[in-house]
């Protein structure tokens, strides 16, 4: 499963090709699965009595928006952030067409994206693009013996992968490790619109009004604050960062089920991120909540790095 | 083709009335009496919002929320000095368009003009004057002349008329967005295949205070946001930056700052506009924002797109935009509103 | 007014760190049931961290006046065992690191231990360069050992106690932001009586210094028709600028701002009466709970009422308790008006209240 969701684009306002694949391999274990205005699939299951539980991760990656077409090239505006120069030269892929991202001037470290353009070589297919239409970076994935994983946006789409694994593991015989842990109603979404500005965490929320919630995202290793994070101290238990506190409670239970699947976790504290559970919290009374992260190195540029988990 | 004609008296009264953020009064008379015979349930919630539903000829499937914003950019009165003049706090502006210009304050309508600096005193000519040192000046003498009128706290909208520019451009101040209030004062009195909700919002310039109160009690599943957006067509300006153009359509972003707007409602537009023989255009830079940013995430979320006006020198006391412009907004939206089930 | 000088100062040594809240909840809802005199008619605590306490007239369609001030104060939280003692900390909220060397914190773990922010003695520092607030050692006096089983990473910290008395009936404190606000509406709702058609809410919102997280549910919570945001407002210090703040002493601030709603503000301005109520113009922005709160649910027409204190978000806010008596009566006869003939309710000019609208 780990190379079908690496091999499938989900950049942010194209997500459809992800969502299709989530659904052909996690529908039958829920009751229900929907597709919101914004594009956020979510599934879910009434276990029995208990809390309600929501199990979340952003499902869309960076990427170019075009803006502009003028003979065989496209202007671009980018989607998320990213480290243009580094990307610079990859090759891109719109629904109508292709080409390579160059500078429009000479190369230089610090060209803005409005100054680069893909350049397709072909002006009857440039001429089919739409102004609007998004187009993902056809960049290789790799993934070492080590399990490691190297790639642009490795760490989100490797979260994607965690959160699915994690979907199987706990629904396998119909949900019972969730039973044992009180979990009455359970959902599992993926989020959309999230390198749109955070725009689907708290349509979701609101739509399904959970008591707790654990949003799976990407941590990055290299920050001060994190103190020493290795990717063999498994997920990261995620305490606090500049948009939230953790729940004792929910932390308690994330740990918990990690301790039944076998895998590592360390509890950590960020000084600089802005996790999306400050919005994923804004459905009606609110919800407790914690965060688990993947530890990720070289964060927005064509070799991010991630461990996937189990 | 664009078979109605933009009403440009109804224009003329939205542009020249006062609705300066936090102070969308009147406005907001003006519109209540032109829509109250045409809809079925007009009201006004707490914080301002007009909020008015028509039926139509059928319910669609999910409610329909057109959305435009009743204020405009202004100044509100942050202090009075002790020689009667006035220091003010600006929504929505840059520095540089502001030194020079007529003013009236309050409700009342003092005339005041905003100072600038003496030019044969000035030691660098090439740089703007800082906002903080310009004053508004209604010609009181000192602080107790200025303090007996009441204007701590009031806000101050630009002296500006409404005229007719060149070949079918019109200039006035704020067609961002009494433009977008105008075309659905007059889609109100149509005949309509769905019903249909009217927004019209305060606070749009400050973030969406008024369109969030609006769809939460309309919980709507569409929404077309009409709006005024930023034109750099001016002489000399490459194709790809200027944005959008004045006489090219009705300006139909796929994106901006705050909204990544909804890909197939963005195409069908594009589509009703090929089919009908419209013009229409898109943005070709991603900049400014809409009341659209609160919509979509509000809530479960909603789907949105967006009809603008494309406006020269928005946000300042000499906007410009075409009247064909205009009627294009108002057949797509009549368009888009009839294509939805 | 000594009595609500102590009421004051039980409130500041009850942490309520930004996130940590529910950790004093129940203490401060004793405390302020003690000072109301009475039990409360409503008295909850809300699953994001936030105290509800209400007045009510008892008519089940009474309309919703409703007093946020926010529980919350900054402060900060363990961020890393480092070794040999020392903790380094993450802060909750805006925390400028300038008032921070040598000053003294109270880490709250399993026990509640004291921590001294470390400084560079001066012989040995040869820039004026601060650290950002994450980097800054802490010491708390104590072996590795021992501290590693009394303290864990997450732990809330709060800035040092103290209630200090200066002249007149000024004092100086940590947390005035926002505990005199929260004193202030209690002492409102002790002073105002009876109401007929109209339900007091006190709303203790928590999450304000890091984004507004509790008002965010207000209307969930409570659905006021009215609301007034209680928050600590600048006064005249040395390095303010021209027509951005109060002064100490000249009673209750109230901001002018075009994200709450001017009718509203100019209602409560009439309502000051005797009571002198100091303007500032906020338009865009007014820093407080009012940039969520007017904004969710169906509309909430804000006003914003605030208490000026000096050297605000430092160990030493400084207020004088005459504005916040002063406040108290404004916000009961706010109360009392608001309830002979309420404001800003929706209007209907066509059609009425029902399934559409």
């Amino acid at each position: 499963m780990l190379s079908r969701i690496l091999s499938t684009q989900s950049v942010a306002g194209r997500t459809q090709d992800m969502t299709e694949l989530l659904i052909k391999e996690l529908s039958e274990l829920f009751d229900t699965n929907t597709v919101d205005d914004l594009g956020s699939l979510y599934f879910t299951k009434k276990l029995g009595e208990g809390k309600k539980l929501m199990i979340s991760c952003a499902v869309d990656t960076s990427g170019l928006i075009a803006t502009y077409t003028d003979g065989t090239k496209i202007n671009v505006s980018s989607i998320g952030g990213f480290n243009v120069a580094n990307l610079a030269f990859s090759k891109v892929k719109f629904e109508k067409a292709e080409g390579i991202l160059i500078p429009l001037g000479g190369f230089d470290w610090n060209t803005p994206i409005t100054d680069y353009a893909v350049e397709a070589g072909n002006e009857d297919a440039v001429k089919d693009v739409v102004l609007g239409d998004v187009g993902f970076f056809d960049t290789e994935y790799t993934v070492n013996p080590d399990g490691k994983v190297y790639g642009f946006c490795a760490g989100l789409k490797t979260c994607v992968y965690a959160t699915a694994t994690l979907a199987k593991k706990l629904m396998s015989g119909g949900g019972a490790i969730l039973k044992d842990e009180n979990v009455g109603e359970i959902c599992f979404a993926f989020i959309s619109h999230e390198n749109l500005g955070n725009r689907g965490s708290s349509c979701v929320s609101c739509a399904y009004n959970p008591d707790m919630i654990i949003n799976i995202a990407p941590i990055d290793m290299t920050e001060k604050n994190v103190g020493s994070l290795d990717f063999d101290d498994g997920f990261a238990v995620k305490m606090l960062d500049r948009a939230f506190v953790a729940d004792e409670e929910t932390a308690l239970l994330a740990e918990k089920l990690l301790d039944t699947l076998g895998q590592k976790h360390k509890r950590r504290v960020s000084n600089n991120a802005y996790s999306a559970i400050s919005r994923l919290g804004l459905c009606e009374k609110g919800a407790k909540a914690v965060e688990i992260c993947l530890p990720v190195k070289f964060m927005s540029t064509r070799g991010e790095c991630a461990k996937a988990p189990f | 083709m664009n078979s109605k004609k933009m009403d440009l008296s109804l224009l003329e009264k939205l542009c020249c009335a006062h609705g300066v953020s936090g102070y969308e009064d009147e406005v907001a008379d003006i519109i209540i009496d032109l829509i109250k015979d045409n809809c079925d349930t007009v009201m006004k919630d707490s914080v301002g919002n007009v909020l008015a539903f028509k039926k139509g000829k059928k319910t669609p499937k999910e409610p329909i929320m057109l959305c435009a914003h009743m204020d405009e950019v202004g100044f509100s009165v942050k202090n009075i000095n002790d020689d009667g003049t006035l220091d003010f706090l600006q929504v929505g502006m840059t520095g540089t368009v502001l030194p020079s210009k007529r003013v009236f304050v309050g409700k009342n309508r003092i005339p005041g003009v905003i100072s600038s600096r003496p030019v044969h005193l000035s030691p660098d000519k090439s740089k703007a004057v800082k906002q903080s040192d310009l004053v508004i000046d209604i010609g009181a003498k000192d602080k107790a002349e200025a303090e007996t009128l009441g204007v701590f706290g009031d806000y101050a909208a630009f002296d500006s008329d409404f005229a007719l520019l060149g070949d079918g451009l019109v200039k006035a101040k704020a067609l961002d967005d009494r433009i977008g209030c105008a075309v659905m004062c007059m889609l109100s009195s149509y005949d309509l295949e769905n019903d249909v909700y009217f927004a019209f919002t305060v606070g749009e310039e400050l973030g969406g205070t008024g369109a969030i109160a609006a769809t939460n009690r309309i919980k709507p599943g569409t929404a077309l946001v009409l709006e005024g957006t930023t034109a750099s067509d001016l002489f000399g300006y490459s194709d790809k930056d200027k944005v959008c153009k004045a006489r090219f359509g009705a300006v139909c972003p796929f994106m901006d700052g705050g909204t990544f707007y909804d890909n197939g409602l963005y195409k069908r537009i594009l589509t009703l506009a090929k089919e009908n023989s419209i013009k229409v255009q898109t943005k070709t830079k991603i900049a400014g924002g809409t009341d659209g940013a609160k919509i979509q995430r509000t809530g479960k979320g909603t789907k949105v797109v967006a009809l603008s006006l494309a406006c020269r020198y928005i946000h300042t006391s000499s906007s410009v935009g075409s009247i064909e412009d205009m009627e294009s907004i108002l057949a797509l939206s009549e368009l888009f509103i009839n294509s939805i089930d | 007014m000594e009595k609500l000088k102590g009421f004051l100062k039980d409130l500041i040594y009850f942490p309520t760190v930004s996130g940590y809240e529910k950790m004093s909840a129940d203490s401060i809802i004793r405390l302020c049931t003690d000072y109301y005199g009475k039990p409360f008619d409503e008295c909850r605590i809300t699953a994001t961290g936030s105290i509800i306490l209400a007045k009510k007239c008892g008519k089940k369609d009474a309309k919703k006046l409703c007093f946020d001030a926010h529980l919350d104060t900054i402060g900060f939280a363990v961020s890393e065992i480092c070794g040999d003692g020392y903790l380094r900390l993450a802060p909750l909220g805006g925390i400028d690191a300038n008032i921070l060397p040598s000053s003294e914190v109270l880490i709250l773990g399993k026990q509640r231990i004291r921590g001294i922010v470390s400084s560079i003695p001066p012989h040995l520092s040869s820039s004026d360069k601060l650290p950002a607030v994450g980097e800054l050692l802490i010491d708390t006096g104590f072996t590795d050992e021992h501290l590693r089983e009394v303290v864990s990473v997450g732990n809330p910290v709060m800035l040092y106690p103290h209630f200090t008395k200066l002249l007149g009936d000024r004092i100086s404190s940590v947390s005035l932001d926002d505990k005199i606000c929260i004193a202030a509406a209690v002492e409102a709702l002790r002073k105002t009586d009876d109401l007929e058609n109209t339900d007091i809410y006190l709303y203790f919102s928590s999450g304000e210094e890091r984004g507004g997280n509790g008002s965010h549910h207000i209307y969930e919570e409570i659905a006021p028709d009215a609301l007034i945001v209680l928050d600590v407002n600048f006064a005249k210090e040395k390095g303010s600028v021209d027509g951005e703040y109060g002064v100490l002493s000249e009673g209750a601030m109230m901001s002018f701002s075009a994200v709450t709603s001017i009718k509203f503000t100019r209602f409560v301005l009439e309502c000051a009466k005797g009571e002198k109520l100091q303007l500032v113009n906020e338009m865009t922005y007014t820093g407080t709970n009012a940039d969520v709160s007017a904004r969710v649910g169906l509309g909430i027409p804000t006003a914003v009422v605030s208490i000026p204190i000096k050297y605000m978000h430092s160990s030493v806010e400084t207020a004088d308790m005459n504005d916040v008596i002063s406040c108290a009566n404004i916000l009961c006869n706010v109360a009392e008006e608001y309830d002979k003939s309420p404001v800003c309710i929706p209007v209907y000019f066509k059609g009425g209240a029902g399934d559409e609208l």
